[in-house]
C-alpha cells in the first residue's frame, strides 16, 4: 500500500501513514488531542483543521483521507483542553487517577498529601476507530498490530494528558509519583499490553484480574511519572475494575438493607449488595446510546452540544456549551428529550413516534421532520431525533432494566426489598434522575431512596492514589461477588423484550 | 385485490390477534385457498410489518407479536391445505454460532420464515459446526441460516463453510448469515452465500434461493 507523509505546521513534524487512513486518526497518532465530539460522524464540525503552507483549505479531519502528502495547521485547531489544578504548588506529593472508559477517558490529579484532587481532563478513548464496544476491540485485537496500536493509542493520549496537565497547572518538568487505572477489563488489559483474546472467547475469562505496579517505562510513561502505574482488580471478563473499585468505596460506609448500584456505560455493571455482605452482580451490553454514539443526533459534551433540555411553560428550553448554532446533543439531554416527549405523548410507551395525532402534540418549538421513510421530531439548528434513535435508548435502557430484575431474581429479593439505589458513571454525573426513571432504566422501587454517586470509578482510583491499602481491599471486597450471568438465565429473551417499553404516562 | 384478503393483510398488518381467526375462516368460505391466503393476505401483511419495523415503527415485541398472529391461524390452514398443492417449500436450519448465545435475532428469524410457510429446524444457540452438519444431513435441508451478533465468533460462519466442503456438501446447501455484527463484505470474506439485514431480508434471501432449487 501507499504511503503518503503528513506534516504538522509550525512544528514540521511528519509522519508516513497508509493511504487512506483518516486525517483525525493520523492526527491523533501523532499526539495531536483534536477534539471529535461527534465520533468523528461529520455532525459537529469542531475537527476542522487547515491545509497546506498558507492554511488555505479547511477540511474536516474526521471526514478526511490522506490521498497524498499533506501538511496541516494545528496551531488553531479545536483541541481538547485540560483543566489547571488551582493552587497546586511545586514539591508536592502527586497522583493521577485515571477512569479508562471505552467511550470516554477521563483523568483527575490528586494532591496525596492534602488528599485534595482536580478531574483534569475529559476525551474520547483514541480506541474508537478500533470498534465502539470492548468486543469489537477484541475481535481487532486479534491482529497483533491492530492490538499494539490500540495499547500505544491510549498510553500516548494519557502521557499528552499528563503533560498539559502539569503544564496548565504551572508545575511542568515535576514528576507524578502514582498513576492508578480503573476501568473494565478489556480497557486495562490493553493499557498494559496483555493478551485480551480469552475475553472474547466462551468462557469468557480474564487471564489477569489484578494488574500490579510496574515501571512507568513499560508502559510508555517514563519521565513524567516516578514511582509506579498500576490496575485496580477487576473481578472477571466483564465486571471490571469500575465495578470492584465502587463495591470497595460503598463497602467502606455500612449498608443498610438491600442496596442495587447501577454504573451506566457502553458496558452497563450493576451489584445487589445484601444487608450481609453478599453481592450479586452482572453486567450487560447497553451500546454506546447514553454517549450519544449511535444516535444521528449525539454527541459528547463539549463545545455545541446540548446538554439539557428542559419544559418551560414558553416551550422547550436548552443548555448549551459555548455558542452559536447547537451542533448534537449529549445522552443527558436525551434522556430529558424523551422525557418530555413521553409526557406529551408523542413517543408512545411502546416507543412509537406518534406525529399525527397526539393528544397536545408536539412542544412549541419543534416540528415533523421525516427522513426518509423514518419518522423524526426537528429539534434545532438542522437536528433531529429519529425513530432509529428512540429504538436505541430503547435497547439501552432495556439491558439494564432487564439486568436489575434477573440480578433481583437471583438473588431472591423484590423491588420493594431494595432500600437503596446507587446511580453512577461518567454520565450518572448529570444525570437527571427524575428522566431516568421516567424512561424506565430501571423499574419503580416502593421504598427506596436514590442518590447519584457520579463516577465511581474514578473515585476509587483516586482514594486508591491517596490510600495504599485501597487496591487490597478491592481484592478482598471481590472475594464476596457472586456473577450472574444473564446469558445463562433462560428467562433472559422475554424479560428483555418486556423490558423495551418506556413506563406508561 | 379481494375484500376479506385484504382484511387478513390488514389484521396482520394491525397485529389484531382477536381478529384474524374469523377473518380467515371467512376467507375460506368464500372459496380461497389457503395458499391464496397465505400468501396475499398473510404474506402482504408480514411485508407491511417488515416496511414497518425497518423504519423503527414497529420493533422487537410487535415482530414477536406478528409471529403470534399468523401461528394462531396457520393449523386452520395447514389441515385445508392438499397435500399435493402445499407448496413444497425448503427445510431451513437456523442456528447461532459456536460462543455466541444472543438468539432474539434468530429467533424472529425463524417466526417470519415459519409463517411463511417454511419448516424451520431451529437448533438453538453456541451450536458447533459439527452438529450443523448433522443436523443438515439428517434432515436434508439446502439452507442454512446462521446467527452472529459477536464481532468475536465471525470465525464461526467459515468454520460451517470449511466443513460443508470437507464433508463434500458444500454446494447442496446455501449459507445466509445475519445478526448485528455481520455485512456483506463479511459474507464474501467468509465464503458464504447471503446476508440477511433483517428478518424481512431473511425472508426474501430465503425465498430467492427455494424458487431456484
Ligand atoms: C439482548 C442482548 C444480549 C442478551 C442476549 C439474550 C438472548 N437470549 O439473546 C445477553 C444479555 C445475554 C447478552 C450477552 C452478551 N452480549 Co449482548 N446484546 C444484546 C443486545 C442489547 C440486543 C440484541 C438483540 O437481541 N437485538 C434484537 C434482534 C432482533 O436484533 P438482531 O439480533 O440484530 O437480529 C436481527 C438482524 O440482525 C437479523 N438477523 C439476526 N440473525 C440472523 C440470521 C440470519 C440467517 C439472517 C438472514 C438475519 C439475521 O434479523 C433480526 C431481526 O430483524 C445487543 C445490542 C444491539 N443493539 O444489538 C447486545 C450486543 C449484541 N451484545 C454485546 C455483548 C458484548 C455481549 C456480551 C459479550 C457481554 C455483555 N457484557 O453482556 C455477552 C455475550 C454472551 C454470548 N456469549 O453471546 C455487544 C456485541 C459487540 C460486538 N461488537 O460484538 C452488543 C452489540 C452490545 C454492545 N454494543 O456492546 N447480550
Ligand atoms: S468529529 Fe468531525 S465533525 Fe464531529
Amino acid at each position: 500500500m501507499r504511503e503518503y507523509t503528513v506534516t504538522l505546521v509550525p512544528s514540521g513534524r511528519s509522519r508516513p501513514f497508509p493511504e487512506g487512513t483518516i486525517l483525525s486518526d493520523a492526527l491523533v497518532d501523532m499526539g495531536v488531542p483534536l477534539r471529535t465530539p461527534c465520533g468523528g460522524r461529520g455532525l459537529c464540525r469542531r475537527c476542522r483543521v487547515r491545509l497546506g503552507d498558507d492554511a488555505s483549505t479547511e477540511v474536516l479531519a474526521c471526514r478526511s483521507v490522506v490521498d497524498r502528502d499533506v501538511r496541516v495547521m494545528v496551531a488553531g485547531a479545536s483541541t481538547w483542553e485540560v483543566s489547571p489544578f488551582p493552587g497546586l504548588t511545586r514539591g508536592r506529593r502527586l497522583g493521577a487517577a485515571v477512569d479508562l472508559g471505552t467511550t470516554t477517558v477521563k483523568v483527575a490529579l490528586v494532591d496525596v498529601d492534602r488528599g485534595r484532587f482536580h478531574t483534569v481532563a475529559s476525551f474520547l478513548n483514541p480506541q474508537r476507530r478500533f470498534g465502539h464496544d470492548v468486543v469489537s476491540r477484541i475481535a481487532a485485537a486479534a491482529d497483533l498490530r491492530a492490538r499494539d496500536r490500540m495499547t500505544g493509542l491510549i498510553r500516548s493520549a494519557l502521557r499528552v494528558c499528563l503533560e498539559k496537565a502539569l503544564l496548565a497547572s504551572r508545575i511542568d518538568g515535576t514528576t507524578i509519583e502514582t498513576v492508578v487505572l480503573s476501568g473494565n477489563t478489556t480497557m486495562l488489559s490493553l493499557f498494559f499490553g496483555l493478551d485480551v483474546s480469552p475475553l472474547g472467547r466462551y468462557p469468557y475469562a480474564a487471564a489477569t484480574r489484578d494488574f500490579p505496579g510496574v515501571a512507568p517505562g513499560e508502559v510508555g510513561l517514563d519521565g513524567i511519572v516516578g514511582g509506579e502505574v498500576k490496575g485496580l482488580p477487576v473481578f472477571s471478563a466483564f465486571l471490571g475494575a469500575d465495578l470492584v473499585g465502587a463495591l470497595t468505596l460503598f463497602g467502606r460506609t455500612s449498608l443498610e438493607g438491600w442496596t442495587l448500584f447501577a454504573d451506566l456505560g457502553t458496558n452497563g455493571e450493576l451489584f445487589l449488595a445484601a444487608p450481609s455482605g453478599e453481592v450479586f452482580a452482572a453486567s450487560c451490553a447497553m451500546g454506546p446510546a447514553l454517549e450519544g454514539m449511535n444516535i444521528s443526533c449525539g454527541m459528547s459534551a463539549d463545545d455545541g452540544a446540548i446538554t439539557r433540555i428542559r419544559s418551560t411553560p414558553a416551550g422547550l428550553a436548552f443548555d448549551m456549551m459555548g455558542t452559536g448554532e447547537p451542533a448534537g446533543i449529549t445522552g443527558t439531554a436525551l434522556v430529558d428529550l424523551i422525557a418530555v416527549l413521553l409526557d406529551a405523548r408523542v413517543i408512545r410507551p411502546d416507543g412509537r413516534l406518534d406525529l399525527d395525532g397526539g393528544r397536545g402534540g408536539l412542544p412549541e418549538g419543534l416540528t415533523a421532520a421525516p427522513e426518509g421513510d423514518m419518522k423524526a421530531v426537528g429539534l434545532w439548528g438542522g437536528l433531529r431525533l429519529t425513530q432509529m434513535d428512540i429504538r436505541n435508548v430503547q435497547l439501552a435502557k432495556a439491558a439494564m432494566h432487564a439486568a436489575s430484575r434477573l440480578l433481583m431474581d437471583a438473588a431472591g429479593v423484590a423491588p420493594a426489598d431494595v432500600r437503596r439505589v446507587v446511580l453512577a458513571g461518567a454520565l450518572g454525573e448529570k444525570m437527571d434522575l427524575e428522566g431516568f426513571m421516567r424512561l424506565g432504566f430501571l423499574p419503580p422501587f416502593g421504598g427506596a431512596t436514590f442518590e447519584v454517586a457520579g463516577n465511581t470509578s474514578l473515585e476509587a482510583a483516586l482514594t486508591a492514589c491517596i490510600d495504599p491499602g485501597f487496591a487490597a481491599q478491592a481484592a478482598q471486597a471481590r472475594q464476596r461477588v457472586r456473577e450472574v450471568v444473564l446469558s445463562e438465565q433462560e428467562a433472559f429473551q422475554d424479560v428483555f423484550i418486556s423490558s423495551l417499553d418506556f413506563p406508561g404516562g | 385485490m379481494n375484500d376479506s384478503l385484504r382484511l387478513v393483510c390488514e389484521a396482520v398488518d394491525t397485529l389484531d390477534i382477536d381478529g384474524i381467526r374469523d377473518l380467515v375462516q371467512r376467507c375460506l368460505e368464500e372459496g380461497h385457498t389457503p395458499e391464496e391466503i397465505i400468501e396475499h393476505g398473510i404474506g402482504k401483511g408480514l411485508d407491511l410489518v417488515g416496511k414497518k419495523f425497518e423504519a423503527g415503527e414497529y420493533f422487537l415485541a410487535d415482530l414477536v407479536m406478528a409471529g403470534e398472529v399468523v401461528k394462531e391461524v396457520m393449523p386452520v390452514l395447514k389441515e385445508r391445505m392438499n397435500p399435493v398443492d402445499a407448496p413444497r417449500r425448503q427445510k431451513v436450519i437456523l442456528a447461532t454460532v459456536e460462543g455466541d448465545i444472543h438468539e432474539i435475532g434468530k429467533n424472529i428469524v425463524g417466526i417470519i420464515l415459519s409463517a411463511n410457510g417454511y419448516e424451520v429446524v431451529d437448533l438453538g444457540v453456541d451450536v458447533s459446526a459439527g452438529r450443523i452438519l448433522q443436523a443438515v444431513k439428517e434432515t436434508g435441508a439446502g439452507i442454512v441460516g446462521l446467527s452472529v451478533l459477536l464481532s468475536t465468533m465471525v470465525g464461526g460462519i467459515r468454520t460451517v463453510v470449511e466443513e460443508a466442503k470437507a464433508h463434500g456438501i458444500r454446494d447442496r446447501i446455501k449459507i445466509v448469515i445475519g445478526g448485528a455484527c455481520t455485512s456483506r463484505a463479511l459474507c464474501e470474506e467468509m465464503g458464504a452465500d447471503a446476508y440477511g439485514e433483517n428478518a424481512m431480508d431473511a425472508l426474501r434471501i430465503v425465498n430467492g434461493f427455494s424458487e431456484n432449487a
